[in-house]
C-alpha cells in the first residue's frame, strides 16, 4: 500500500493529468446539456449584457471590410437601378413602336440603327436591315414620333438612311390643321423650313406639318414637325415658317421602314416640271441659288435613272433565279408524271 | 507575491477577468474569425509559473469554463487544455520562471501547446459532421495557434522588462 502511495505521489502529474482526463472524458459521455442549462442561461445572460454595453466599440477590421462589402454593394445596387432605368425607358419604347407598328396604315418592318454618318450638309444613318428584309432604295423610314428620311442605298443586311435633314430635302407637306400645302426643305442645323406659304394663310405656331398626299416619296400625313416660329420677311409673299422636326435624330435608336417604293413615274415628272419651271424663271431669278436648284434637278434625274437601271438588273437577277429555279423543277415534275 | 493563497486568487482574478475578454474584448481584434486563445496563454503561464499540476487544474478549470459558455460538447475544450498544458509543464523550471516567460521559448511554447490544444479540440468539435478534419485544422487550428503566439508576444515582453 504505501509502495502504491509512493508510486502516486512520485508521478503524481500523470495521475493528476490521467483523473482530469478521466474527467473531461466523463463529462463528454455523460455531461447532458439539459442539466447545465439553467447555468448556461445565467452565463450567456451576463455575457450578453456585457457584450450590449460594449456594443458602441468600433471593431476597425470588421469596419474596414464591411466598408468594402457596403461599397461593393452600393455599386452592385447603383448598377442594378441603372439597369433598371434604362429597362423602364426602353420598355416604354417598345411600346410606343409597337402601338405605332399595329396602328400603321402600311406594312413597315423594324430596323435597328446601328451607325451614323455626319458631314457638314448631310446626315446619315446606318440600320441592320437590308435587301434581304425587302428593304429597298427609296422606301421612307419613320418611327412611333414622326418621319425619319428615307433609304438612301441598301445592301444584303444594312441600308443607309438618307434623313430629312439633308440639302436634297424637298418634301410635300401641309398644315394638319388646315390642309394648306407646302414645301418642307432643310437649311442647315436641326430646323427644317416649310415653303410656299402665301401669308394670306392661316398658320399659326405650334400647328403640325405632316407629309401630303402629293408626296411621292412618302406616305401621306406622317408627321414632320411643330411650326416653331413664323417669320414676316418683308422681301418676299411668303411666310418664314422654321419647323422643329418631332423625330430626335441624335438619339434615335429604332426605326420602321415603310415597305413602299416611291412612284417612280411620279418622281421623274415632277422632276422634269420643277427643271423647266426653273430653267423659264432664268430671267426672272439669275441667282445662285436657281442655278443650283438646277444643279440639284439634274443631278436627281441622273440619280433616278440609275435607279431605274439598278432595279432593273435587280429585276432581270430576280427573273434569272427565277428561270433557273423553274429549270430544276421541270425535270422532277416530269419524273413524278412518268 | 510570495504567499500562495494570494498568488492563486489573483490567478482566480485573472481568470475571471479574462474570460470575460475572451467573450467580450476579443471578438473586437478577430480577423476572418480567427480568435486567439487568451485562456490557453493564461493556463501555460500558470503552468510555467507554478509548475505542471498546478497549470493543468487551470487549464481544467478554464476549459471546462469555455465549454459551459460555449454550445461546444462539455469537457472537450478541458480535454484539450489539460493535455497543452501538461505538455507546457514540462518547460516548468523552478526559480527561473521568469527566464521562459520573458524570453521568446514562451511563444514557442505556446505556438506548440496551441497547435497540439487545437488538433484535439478540433477533432471533438468536428467528430460528429464529415467536415474534412485536416482541411478544418489548416484553416483554423494553425491559424489560431499563430495568433495565439502573436498574442503570447505581450506577456511575454512585458515580463522581459520587469524581469530587467
Amino acid at each position: 500500500m504505501i509502495r502504491i502511495i509512493e508510486l502516486l505521489v512520485r508521478f503524481k502529474e500523470y495521475v493528476v493529468l490521467c483523473l482530469l482526463v478521466a474527467m473531461s472524458f466523463l463529462l463528454m459521455t455523460f455531461g447532458s446539456a439539459a442539466k447545465l442549462r439553467g447555468f448556461r442561461i445565467i452565463l450567456i445572460s451576463g455575457v450578453g449584457l456585457l457584450q450590449e454595453s460594449l456594443a458602441w466599440l468600433p471593431n476597425p477590421l470588421t469596419i474596414l471590410s464591411d466598408n468594402a462589402a457596403l461599397r461593393e454593394e452600393n455599386y452592385r445596387l447603383s448598377r442594378e437601378v441603372a439597369q433598371t432605368r434604362r429597362a423602364i425607358a426602353e420598355n416604354d419604347r417598345f411600346h410606343a413602336l409597337l402601338q405605332f407598328r399595329d396602328s400603321a396604315d402600311f406594312a413597315v418592318f423594324p430596323a435597328r440603327i446601328v451607325g451614323r454618318i455626319m458631314d457638314k450638309s448631310r446626315y446619315y444613318l446606318t440600320m441592320n436591315a437590308g435587301a434581304l428584309d425587302s428593304v429597298f432604295t427609296g422606301m421612307p423610314i419613320l418611327n412611333e414620333k414622326g418621319l425619319v428620311g428615307f433609304v438612301f442605298s441598301s445592301a444584303r443586311h444594312h441600308s443607309i438612311i438618307q434623313t430629312i435633314l439633308d440639302k436634297d430635302t424637298r418634301i410635300a407637306a401641309k398644315v394638319e390643321r388646315n390642309g394648306v400645302n407646302g414645301i418642307v426643305a432643310w437649311e442647315g442645323g436641326t430646323a427644317l423650313y416649310l415653303t410656299n406659304i402665301a401669308k394670306t394663310e392661316d398658320v399659326k405656331e405650334g400647328d403640325m406639318v405632316v407629309t401630303s398626299d402629293y408626296s411621292s416619296r412618302y406616305p401621306a400625313n406622317i408627321v414632320i414637325g411643330r411650326i416653331a416660329e413664323k417669320r414676316d420677311e418683308a422681301t418676299t409673299l411668303f411666310w418664314k415658317l422654321r419647323i422643329e422636326p418631332v423625330v430626335h435624330f441624335s438619339s434615335l435608336e429604332y426605326v420602321f421602314v415603310g415597305l413602299q417604293t416611291p412612284n417612280e413615274e411620279q418622281q421623274m415628272v415632277e422632276e422634269l416640271l420643277e427643271k423647266r419651271l426653273k430653267k423659264g424663271d432664268v430671267n426672272r431669278e439669275t441667282s445662285t441659288r436657281a442655278r443650283e436648284a438646277i444643279r440639284d434637278a439634274n443631278r436627281l434625274n441622273r440619280e433616278a435613272t440609275r435607279e431605274a437601271a439598278k432595279e432593273a438588273e435587280r429585276q432581270a437577277a430576280r427573273d434569272s433565279i427565277k428561270n433557273a429555279r423553274e429549270r430544276q423543277n421541270a425535270p422532277k415534275d416530269s419524273s413524278d408524271e412518268n | 507575491m510570495n504567499n500562495p493563497v494570494l498568488r492563486y486568487l489573483a490567478y482566480a482574478i485573472a481568470a475571471l477577468l479574462l474570460s470575460v475578454a475572451t467573450v467580450v474584448l476579443v471578438p473586437f481584434i478577430a480577423i476572418d474569425g480567427i480568435v486567439p486563445d487568451v485562456m490557453l496563454i493564461w493556463a501555460i503561464w500558470v503552468a510555467l509559473n507554478e509548475g505542471q499540476m498546478i497549470g493543468m487544474v487551470a487549464g481544467f478549470g478554464s476549459g471546462l469554463l469555455f465549454d459551459v459558455v460555449s454550445a461546444d460538447v462539455i469537457g472537450s475544450n478541458a480535454l484539450a487544455k489539460v493535455v497543452a498544458v501538461f505538455i507546457a509543464g514540462y518547460f516548468y523550471l523552478e526559480t527561473r520562471e521568469r527566464e521562459i516567460t520573458g524570453s521568446l521559448r514562451f511563444p514557442l511554447i505556446i505556438a506548440l501547446c496551441a497547435t497540439v490544444h487545437n488538433v484535439i479540440y478540433y477533432f471533438f468539435y468536428l467528430r460528429p459532421t464529415e467536415i474534412d478534419f485536416v482541411q478544418f485544422f489548416i484553416r483554423y487550428g494553425l491559424l489560431t495557434a499563430l495568433y495565439t503566439t502573436i498574442l503570447s508576444l505581450i506577456p511575454m515582453l512585458i515580463t522581459s522588462r520587469q524581469k530587467d
